[in-house]
C-alpha cells in the first residue's frame, strides 16, 4: 500500500471524529427530547469517522500501486514556512516593541518567502508597507496602537 | 406596490447618504481592482476586511462589503479582454471571446458590451431581490426549526456535491468546520466544549481571524512563486460603442445570461464561475453558427458577463431572507452581518428595513458607478497588472495581521492566525474545499440549534422532520443528491481499481 495525500485527510477525519465523540459522551449526549451539549459532537463525529473510513478504503482502493504523493509540493515549503514565522514574530514583537517594529519584521521576514524579491527593493517596501498601514490604521481609522514601545 | 416604491425610494434614501455613497465607491473601487489583479479576490479582500468593519455602522459595512463582491464580478471581465488574464475564476470563460473579439481591435466593443451586459443585469438583479426577498420572507417566516435544520442539511449537501476534491472530502471538511464552530459555551447548558481548559476559547474563535487565516494567508502561500507577472500586450481598445450588428447579437445573449444567473446565484454552491459558464455554453448551443464562437463571438461575452453580475446579486436572496449563505463569499457577509449584531432571516425587512432596503438600493447605485467608472479608468486597471506579485503579498499580509491584532489587541489572535494559515493551506493541499469548511462553521451553531429545538419540541420524535411538507422536501432532496453523489463515487472508484 503506498500513501496518499488523502489517507492523511481520512485519519485526520477518523482521528478528529473519533475526539468529538469522545468529548461529545464526556458533555452529555442527553436524551432525543432533550439533547445536550454532547449531542451533536457524537453525532458529527460519528458521521465523520464513517466519513474518513470511506475515503481511507477508497483512496487504497483507487490508488493500489500508484506512486506516493506528497503533501507539500517542494516549492511550497520555502513560503510555508517563511510567513508562518513571518507572522509568529509579528504576534511576538508587536506587544513588546510595538507596532512598527512589529511590521518592518513582519515585512523584513515574509520577504525571504519569494525568491523573487531583490534586497534593494526590500527597504523600500518596508516603508511603503509601514506608511500605508500607519495611513490606514493610525490615521484613517484612528486605532489606538503603540507605535513603538519597551516592555520586555 | 405603494409599498414597493416607498420601500425602494426608503433604500435610495439610505443608499445615497454622502457616508454610504463613500462605502459604495470605495466597495466597487475595491472590487474592481481585486477582480483585475490576479491572486487577490473577493474573498481574500472580504476577509481582511472583517476586522475593519467592526468600527463601522452596520449600513456602511453591508454596503463597503456588497460592493467589493459585485464589482469583483465587473472587474474580472477587463483583464480577460484585454490581456487574456482572467482576474477571478467567474471571468475566465469572458476570455474565450473577448480576448479573440480585442485581437481583432474590437476591444472597446467587447468592454462595452460586458459593461452594458453587466449593469443590465445588474439591475435586474437588485430588481429581483426587491421584488422576490419579501415573497421569500414570508415564506421563510413560516419555517420552524425543523424546517430551517432540513435546509441547512440540504443546503450543506448540495454544495458538497459539486465541491472540490469530491463529495466525501466535501462532507468532511463541512463537519470539522460545523464542529469548530460548536467550540465554545453551549448556548443551552452552559457547558464549554473543546476549549481544552484555555479561557480565550470560551467565546468561540473569532470569525474573522478565522477567514483570515483560512483564505488569506493560505492563498498567499500558494500563489508565491505560482503567478509570473503578465507581460503587458495591450491590444488597442479601439472605438467603444458597438456596432449596430454586435448589439442586435449582443441584447438576447445579455437577457438569457441574465435570466440563467439569476436562478443559478440563488441556489447553493453554484456560484458565479459556474453560472458564466453555463451561459457560455447555453450561448454555444442554441447558436445557428456555434462555429464562430471561440474566435470573437458577441454573445460569448455578454451572456456570461451578464451572467455572473445577476448570480452576484441575487446570491443575497438565500443569504439575506434564510440566514443560509450558498458559497464562501455569502458565508463571510453573513459573518459580517453577525458580527454588526444583526440577525438575517424573514424578519430582517422589518426589523432592519434601513439596512435592507438600503443595501438593495446602493447594489443599484453602484452598478450604475461601475458602468460609469470602468470604462475610463481601463488604463488605470490594467497598469494595476504590473505590480508584481512578489510586493503585493507583502502588503496583505500587513493588513492581515495589523487587522487581527486590532480586534482584541492579543498577539493570542496573531497565534491563531498562524494556526488557521497552516490549517487552510494544508486542508487545501489536500483538496478539501475551505469552501464547505467556511460554510459549515457559519451554518453550524444554527443548525445545531434548530435541530436540538425542533426535537424537543416533538418530545424526541424525529418523524418530525418527515411529518412536516417543506421540511419533507428538503430531506428527502437531500438524501436524494447523497445518494447521487455517493453512488457516483462509488461507481467511480470502483472504475479506478479496475483500471
Amino acid at each position: 500500500m503506498t500513501f496518499h495525500a488523502d489517507h492523511a485527510v481520512g485519519i485526520l477525519f477518523v482521528g478528529i471524529g473519533g475526539i468529538a465523540v469522545y468529548l461529545g459522551l464526556d458533555y452529555g449526549f442527553g436524551s432525543l427530547s432533550e439533547m445536550g451539549p454532547g449531542a451533536l459532537p457524537v453525532l458529527l463525529g460519528t458521521t465523520l469517522f464513517i466519513f474518513g473510513v470511506a475515503l481511507i478504503l477508497q483512496t487504497t482502493m483507487a490508488n493500489a500501486g500508484a506512486a506516493a504523493t506528497a503533501l507539500i509540493p517542494r516549492g511550497e515549503i520555502r513560503p510555508f514556512l517563511t510567513i508562518l514565522a513571518a507572522l509568529l514574530v509579528f504576534g511576538l514583537l508587536i506587544d513588546r516593541l510595538g507596532l512598527l517594529p512589529g511590521v518592518a519584521a513582519l515585512v523584513g521576514i515574509g520577504w525571504l518567502a519569494d525568491k523573487r524579491g531583490r534586497a534593494r527593493e526590500l527597504p523600500i517596501l518596508v516603508l511603503a508597507i509601514v506608511a500605508v498601514i500607519l495611513g490606514i490604521f493610525h490615521i484613517g481609522l484612528g486605532i489606538p496602537f503603540h507605535l513603538f514601545d519597551w516592555s520586555f | 406596490m405603494p409599498d414597493f416604491v416607498s420601500s425602494i425610494a426608503l433604500g435610495l434614501q439610505v443608499a445615497a447618504s454622502i457616508d454610504n455613497l463613500f462605502y459604495c465607491l470605495l466597495g466597487v473601487t475595491l472590487g474592481t481592482a481585486i477582480g483585475v489583479l490576479p491572486g487577490v479576490g473577493p474573498i481574500i479582500t472580504i476577509s481582511l476586511l472583517l476586522p475593519l468593519t467592526f468600527g463601522l455602522p452596520p449600513e456602511g459595512s453591508v454596503i463597503l462589503l456588497a460592493g467589493i463582491y459585485y464589482g469583483a464580478a465587473y472587474g474580472g471581465s477587463t483583464t480577460s479582454i484585454l490581456l487574456n488574464l482572467p482576474g477571478e475564476a467567474s471571468s475566465a470563460v469572458t476570455c474565450l471571446d473577448g480576448y479573440q473579439m480585442a485581437r481583432q481591435g474590437r476591444a472597446g466593443s467587447a468592454l462595452a458590451i460586458a459593461a452594458l451586459g453587466s449593469f443590465f443585469a445588474g439591475t435586474v438583479g437588485t430588481l429581483l431581490i426587491a421584488l422576490a426577498a419579501p415573497a421569500m420572507a414570508s415564506v421563510a417566516a413560516k419555517f420552524g426549526s425543523a424546517e430551517y435544520a432540513a435546509l441547512v442539511f440540504c443546503a450543506l449537501i448540495a454544495t458538497a456535491s459539486i465541491a472540490k476534491g469530491g463529495f466525501i472530502k466535501g462532507i468532511g471538511s463541512a463537519v470539522l468546520g460545523v464542529l469548530l464552530g460548536l467550540a465554545g459555551a453551549d448556548v443551552a447548558s452552559g457547558v464549554f466544549r473543546f476549549t481544552f481548559g484555555i479561557a480565550e476559547l470560551r467565546d468561540g474563535i473569532d470569525f474573522a481571524v478565522l477567514a483570515v487565516g483560512l483564505f488569506a494567508v493560505s492563498e498567499i502561500i500558494t500563489t508565491i512563486g505560482s503567478t509570473a507577472t503578465p507581460e503587458l500586450v495591450t491590444s488597442k481598445v479601439g472605438r467603444l460603442w458597438p456596432s449596430r450588428e454586435e448589439f442586435r447579437l449582443a441584447w438576447p445573449a445579455a437577457l438569457r445570461g441574465t435570466a440563467l444567473g439569476s436562478f443559478l446565484g440563488m441556489l447553493p454552491g453554484a456560484g458565479l464561475a459556474m453560472s458564466s459558464f453555463s451561459a457560455y455554453m447555453v450561448e454555444k448551443s442554441i447558436s445557428k453558427q456555434p462555429g464562430r464562437f471561440g474566435s470573437g463571438a458577441v454573445e460569448g461575452v455578454a451572456a456570461p458577463e451578464a451572467a455572473n453580475n445577476a448570480a452576484s446579486q441575487t446570491a443575497f436572496i438565500p443569504t439575506l431572507m434564510l440566514g443560509v449563505p450558498g458559497s464562501p463569499v455569502m458565508a463571510l457577509f453573513l459573518g459580517a452581518l453577525l458580527i454588526q449584531g444583526v440577525n438575517p432571516g424573514p424578519s430582517m425587512i422589518t426589523n432592519n428595513p434601513q439596512l435592507f432596503w438600503g443595501l438593495v438600493g446602493s447594489m443599484w447605485i453602484g452598478n450604475l458607478m461601475l458602468v460609469i467608472l470602468n470604462l475610463p479608468l481601463i488604463g488605470l486597471w490594467v497598469k494595476l497588472l504590473t505590480v508584481p506579485y512578489h510586493w503585493l503579498y507583502l502588503f496583505v499580509l500587513a493588513f492581515a495581521c495589523v487587522g487581527v491584532y486590532s480586534i482584541g489587541f492579543s498577539s493570542l489572535q496573531i497565534l491563531t492566525l498562524v494556526i488557521f494559515g497552516a490549517v487552510g493551506y494544508l486542508l487545501k493541499r489536500a483538496d478539501c474545499s475551505l469552501a464547505m469548511f467556511i460554510l459549515g462553521f457559519v451554518l453550524g451553531p444554527m443548525f445545531e440549534e434548530n435541530f436540538r429545538r425542533a426535537l424537543s419540541l416533538s418530545r424526541g420524535d424525529p418523524m418530525t422532520f418527515i411529518n412536516r411538507p417543506i421540511s419533507l422536501t428538503f430531506v428527502v432532496l437531500g438524501i436524494a443528491i447523497l445518494l447521487a453523489a455517493t453512488t457516483s463515487f462509488v461507481r467511480k472508484g470502483a472504475q479506478e481499481a479496475a483500471d
